[in-house]
């Protein structure tokens, strides 16, 4: 299906049974939500979350209601996925300290801590608007010019705000 | 361009060298300390998130069979729904109504056609009167129903 369909256009297609449309929406937005989990997910559990979050995806469809844009509407569920999974996360956590019994039980804290877990805890512990110009740069692949129409921002601004998320980010890791 | 207009022009500028899968010397090409360490972030999201790398085939083979089962799964089970649709609902209510109407107009014009012998004689303006009520009040009900519904 053509790249040139909108989201919107491909999601009325889908509510309506059209699998191939669910598809074309899920071939553009698999990398993106890919790397978004990449990016906030030890790297063990990310194709686990990305495909609860591809599941929640069709399921919720049929009652999206076009208020608002899709991708806006698909990255909420890729917030909603990823934090459900740090609640189940810290509960294993909690029974793998608690329990003396051997088993599939994965204690996240012997997990290696290396740069790329300290920067990971650095991005999640951010505010939500520094977290997405970073995830819209580095996962989505979008130009700083692009952000700044996606975003209704001018360039400068858009420029700044990466540069005090980065910023926030070394102060973080510095700690 | 005051210094933070200067930074974020910098910053953006090696951004997108490095998302470029450009290799940039941390000593070489910045040379103000503060950007340097600016710049390992960058180069940590880069190592972080790899958004040059694919996720493994062999994954992306699983998901899109999980996601055929599930759209499969969703699709049974919106047909299993079909007297949900909205279009059933109207297509039920406007034949109940149909039937309710007809069916009490038949009932009040029989009972004074009673008095002539014929089953389908004319109705009376009292019968046609309170069928055109009940109609109304089964209307309006069915109406508020479907309104309801909707919400």
């Amino acid at each position: 299906m053509g790249q040139n369909v909108s989201d919107g256009a491909l999601v009325r297609r889908a509510q309506d049974g059209d699998r191939e449309a669910f598809r074309a929406l899920y071939d553009r937005y698999f990398d993106k939500v890919y790397n978004r989990v990449k990016a906030k997910v030890p790297i063990q559990e990310v194709e686990d979350v990305t495909q609860e979050i591809f599941i929640a995806v069709a399921r919720s469809l049929p009652r999206f209601e076009h208020r608002a844009k899709f991708n806006t509407w698909l990255y909420t569920i890729v917030s909603r996925q990823i934090a459900d999974f740090y609640r189940r996360y810290y509960r294993r956590d909690e029974v793998s300290v608690e329990s003396d019994e051997e088993g599939p039980v994965v204690n996240f804290n012997d997990a290696q801590i290396d740069n790329s877990v300290i920067l990971q805890r650095a991005l999640l512990s951010l505010p939500a608007h520094y977290q997405e110009i970073i995830l819209l740069r580095f996962a989505d692949g979008l130009p700083f010019a692009e952000i700044a129409r996606v975003q209704g921002k001018s360039l400068e601004a858009v420029k700044s705000l990466y540069r005090r998320a980065i910023e926030a980010i070394r102060e973080k890791v510095g700690q | 361009m005051n210094r933070h207009n200067d930074l974020d022009d910098k910053l953006a500028a090696i951004t997108d060298v490095i998302l470029e899968g450009k290799a940039m010397s941390l000593d070489s090409d910045v040379s103000d300390i503060e950007m340097q360490g600016l710049t390992e972030v960058v180069h940590g999201l880069y190592e972080l998130i790899a958004p040059d790398v694919p996720a493994d085939p062999a994954f992306r083979a699983r998901l899109d069979r999980r996601l055929d089962r599930e759209w499969n799964a969703l699709h049974r089970r919106r047909v299993l729904r079909w007297h949900q649709r909205p279009v059933f609902r109207l297509a039920a209510l406007a034949a109940a109504l149909v039937v309710a109407v007809v069916g009490l107009a038949l009932v009040a014009g029989g009972e004074s056609a009673g008095m002539t012998g014929t089953a389908t004689g004319p109705l009376s303006p009292d019968a046609l009167l309170l069928a055109g009520i009940v109609g109304l009040v089964v209307a309006a009900a069915a109406l508020f129903w479907y309104m309801r519904r909707r919400r």
